[in-house]
C-alpha cells in the first residue's frame, strides 16, 4: 500500500521539490553575492578594483588591504587602522553581554519561580522596553552617563546596552524557566539551599541552551550597534562600527574601496564566529524556550 | 504524645478556601495516609507541613516546637515528590549529598552518609549517574535516599510511586514499608491510590473539599466509614450504594429496598425518627454479597436477580447486576460459574450492610 502510493507519485514531487531548491538557492545567490564581492574585492589592488570587473577573482592577490585596515588606515584624524577600535567594541561586548544575561537570568528567576503580586505587571513593563526605539532614549540616557559621570567611556556604552538588554534577556529567561519544575526549586529548599544557591547551583547549569540564545541575541545586538556607540563615546573609546563609518567617509585622496571591504569583513567577523561556533545551540534554544513542556 | 501537631490549620488562595479547619495528632513514628480524589487538599496539607506554603490560619508543630512560621531548611524534615525532582545537573551522588553539603558537612560525612544510604537502596553502582541515565525505579530510589540521607525528624511523601509501572509500584510500597518498620520515623504519605493507603498506614485520613473526613485506622475507614463520602471512596470496586426504607420494630429493624422486597435485621437500632420518611442510604460491600450462603451469617437478604455482565480478574469473579434501577457490583470467588443472563440468588450479608443519614451523609 505505502510503497505503491510513493511509486505513484514520483514524478510530480521531485519536480516540486526541484522547483523549491532552485528558488532556496536563488535567495541564498542573493545573500551571497555582496559577501562574494566584499571578500573578493578585498584582496585585490585598487587599481585591478578601478578597471571594473566587480566579479571577478583577483589577478594579483594581495593582503596588504587586510593589514591596512587592521593597523594603519587613516580613521578620522589617526591613521590607527581599526584595532583599537576592535580592541574597544570588545571592552563594551564582553561586560554588557554578560551583565545584560545575568540580570535577564536571575530576572527570570524570580518572575517565573519566585512570584509576587503584580509580577505580570512588571513582566509586562520589562517586555515593553523591547519595543522603545534607540532614538527615544538617547537625550535622557546622556543626561544619565553624564550624572553618573560615564559619558564619553566605554563603560558608559557598558551600561546602556545591559539596560537596554535586560528586557529581552528577562523575556528569554522567563519563559524558558517557565517550563522548568518547580518541584525542584521546592526540593532544593528543603534540602536547605538558598535563594541565590538555587539560582546558581539548580538553574544557571541547566539553562546552557537559553544562555547560548541569549549570549547570540545580545552579541549580535550590541556589536552592531551604531547609535548608542556614535552619541555616547569619544574618540578613543569608539566601538568598531562608528570607526569604520569613519574609515569609509574619511578621505585622503582616493576611495580606497579594498581596504573599506576588508574592513568591514573584519567588523562583522565576531558575529559571524558567534553564530558559526553556536548556531546549532541557538535553533535548539529558541525551541526549548518558546514551546513550552 | 503528640509529636507532629496539626491545629486549626486553613489554607485560602484568594477566596478559595483549600483547607479548612483542619487537626490532626500525629505519634512519634507513626505512619499517616493522606487519601482523597485530586484537588481535595492533601497535598497543600503537605506543602503547609513542609513549608512550602504558609498556611492562612492555624499553627503546626513538630516535636514540641511551633514550626508554623519556620523555613522549609529548617523543619528537620524531607520529602519525596513525585516526580522525583533530581537535579538533572548532578549526579546521583551529588543528589544525595547536596543537603548535606548546604548544612555545611565535610567532604568525608558526605561520602560516608551517601555510601550508607546507597547500600541500603541498593543504588551504590549509580553513584556516578546523571539522573536522565536512570530508569523510573532508579530515580524513585535515588529520591528516597535524598531524602533518608538527611536522617529528618519527619517524612513527607507527595504520591512518590504514581510515576511507576503498576509492578515496579506494588514492589516499592512494600519497600517502604519495611523501610518504615527498619527505621521508625514519623511518615505523612499523600497519596490518591486507597489500596497504597489501606496497606501503608497505621492511620488514614480521607480527605474532600479541603476537609478531613475520617481520621481512623484502615479498620475503621473500611469497616466502619463516618460518611458517603468516605463509604463510596475507600474500596474498589466502591460501596454499593442503595435507597431504603427504614423501619424500627423493638430490637428488629425492617429494611425495604426500592422495588419493594422487604427485609428483618435482628438487634440493629437506628433512630428512624430523626428521619424523613425513614428514608435512608444503605451502603454494602461487593463482597458483602455473596453467591452461597454461609453459616457465619445471621441476617441474609436473599435476592433473585438476572445477572447481566460477569468480569472475572481471576482471583475474583465480578458479578454486575440491576437492583430497583441501581448498578449493584458483587465479588465472588474467582472459581465462580455464574454466567451474564443467568437468574441467580444473591445472598445480601446484612450484618455488614452500613446505614447513612441521605442528607448529611454522615452515617447512623
Amino acid at each position: 500500500m505505502g510503497m505503491s502510493s510513493v511509486a505513484s507519485t514520483p514524478s510530480s514531487g521531485s519536480i516540486a521539490r526541484t522547483c523549491l531548491y532552485v528558488v532556496l538557492l536563488v535567495f541564498c545567490l542573493f545573500y551571497l553575492v555582496p559577501l562574494y564581492v566584499m571578500l573578493v574585492n578585498s584582496f585585490k589592488e585598487l587599481d585591478e578594483i578601478r578597471g571594473g570587473g566587480m566579479l571577478n577573482l583577483p589577478e594579483n592577490f594581495t593582503t596588504a588591504p587586510w593589514s591596512s585596515a587592521w593597523s594603519t588606515a587613516q580613521i578620522g584624524v589617526q591613521p590607527t587602522g581599526l584595532k583599537p577600535y576592535f580592541l574597544n567594541s570588545i571592552y563594551m561586548v564582553v561586560p554588557a553581554v554578560f551583565l545584560s544575561t545575568m540580570i535577564g537570568a536571575l530576572n527570570g528567576y524570580v518572575l517565573s519561580k519566585w512570584t509576587f503580586a503584580y509580577h505580570r505587571l512588571v513582566f509586562g513593563l520589562l517586555l515593553f522596553s523591547c519595543f522603545i526605539p534607540f532614538q527615544i532614549v538617547l537625550i535622557p540616557m546622556a543626561r544619565v552617563l553624564g550624572t553618573f559621570g560615564i559619558a564619553g567611556s566605554t563603560w558608559g556604552l557598558v551600561l546602556v546596552h545591559t539596560v537596554y538588554g535586560i528586557g529581552f534577556s528577562t523575556l528569554f529567561f522567563r519563559n524558558y524557566y517557565e517550563a522548568f519544575p518547580t518541584e525542584l526549586i521546592k526540593a532544593a529548599q528543603l534540602d536547605g539551599a538558598g535563594f541565590f544557591q538555587i539560582f546558581r547551583r539548580i538553574m544557571l547549569p541547566s539553562s546552557g541552551p537559553i544562555i547560548v540564545v541569549c549570549v547570540i541575541w545580545q552579541f549580535t545586538n550590541i556589536w552592531n550597534d551604531f547609535l548608542f556607540g556614535a552619541s555616547f563615546t569619544d574618540f578613543d573609546s569608539q566601538p568598531i562600527t562608528v570607526a569604520l563609518n569613519n574609515l569609509v567617509s574619511s578621505s585622503t585622496g582616493v576611495k580606497e574601496y579594498n581596504v573599506h571591504f576588508a574592513g568591514a569583513i573584519l567588523a562583522a567577523l565576531p558575529t559571524l564566529v558567534v553564530y558559526i561556533v553556536s548556531g546549532r545551540y541557538f535553533v535548539r534554544g529558541l525551541m526549548a524556550g518558546s514551546v513550552k513542556g | 504524645m503528640s509529636f507532629l501537631t496539626i491545629s486549626n490549620v486553613s489554607k485560602s488562595f484568594g477566596s478559595t478556601k483549600v483547607l479548612n479547619d483542619i487537626n490532626i495528632d500525629i505519634a512519634e513514628g507513626e505512619f499517616i495516609v493522606l487519601v482523597g480524589p485530586s484537588g481535595c487538599g492533601k497535598s497543600t496539607l503537605l506543602n503547609t507541613i513542609a513549608g512550602l506554603e504558609n498556611v492562612t490560619d492555624g499553627q503546626i508543630e513538630i516535636a514540641g516546637k511551633d514550626v508554623t512560621h519556620t523555613v522549609p531548611a529548617d523543619r528537620d524534615i524531607a520529602m519525596v515528590f513525585q516526580s522525583y525532582a533530581l537535579y538533572p545537573n548532578m549526579t546521583v551522588e551529588k543528589n544525595i549529598t547536596f543537603a548535606l553539603e548546604m548544612r555545611g558537612l565535610s567532604a568525608d560525612a558526605q561520602r560516608k552518609a551517601c555510601a550508607e544510604v546507597a547500600e541500603t537502596l541498593q543504588i551504590s553502582h549509580l553513584l556516578k549517574r546523571k539522573p536522565g541515565q536512570l530508569s523510573g525505579g532508579q530515580r524513585q530510589r535515588v529520591a528516597m535516599g535524598r531524602a533518608l540521607v538527611r536522617n529528618p525528624q519527619v517524612f513527607l511523601f507527595d504520591e512518590p510511586l504514581s510515576n511507576l509501572d503498576a509492578k515496579l509500584r506494588v514492589d516499592m510500597r512494600t519497600e517502604i514499608k519495611q523501610l518504615h518498620a527498619k527505621l521508625g520515623t514519623t511518615i505523612v504519605y499523600v497519596t490518591h491510590d486507597q489500596i497504597e493507603a489501606m496497606t501503608l498506614a497505621n492511620r488514614i485520613a480521607v480527605m474532600n473539599g479541603g476537609i478531613i473526613q475520617q481520621l481512623g485506622t484502615p479498620d475503621d475507614i473500611y469497616n466502619r466509614p463516618a460518611n458517603l463520602f468516605v463509604a463510596s471512596f475507600m474500596g474498589s470496586p466502591s460501596m454499593n450504594i442503595l435507597d431504603v426504607t427504614l423501619a424500627q420494630k423493638k430490637s428488629k429493624l425492617d429494611v425495604t429496598l426500592a422495588h419493594g422486597e422487604s427485609f428483618t435485621i435482628e438487634g440493629k437500632n437506628i433512630d428512624v425518627n430523626a428521619l424523613k420518611d425513614g428514608k435512608v442510604k444503605m451502603g454494602i460491600r461487593p463482597e458483602s454479597i455473596l453467591e452461597k450462603a454461609t453459616s457465619k451469617t445471621k441476617n441474609l437478604a436473599v435476592i433473585e436477580q438476572n445477572i447481566d455482565v460477569v468480569e472475572p480478574s481471576g482471583s475474583d469473579t465480578f458479578v454486575i447486576f440491576d437492583l430497583a434501577g441501581t448498578t449493584v457490583n458483587a465479588r465472588f470467588a474467582g472459581d465462580s460459574s455464574v454466567k451474564a443472563g443467568d437468574k441467580i440468588k444473591f445472598h445480601f450479608d446484612l450484618d455488614r450492610v452500613h446505614f447513612f443519614n441521605p442528607e448529611t451523609g454522615d452515617r447512623l
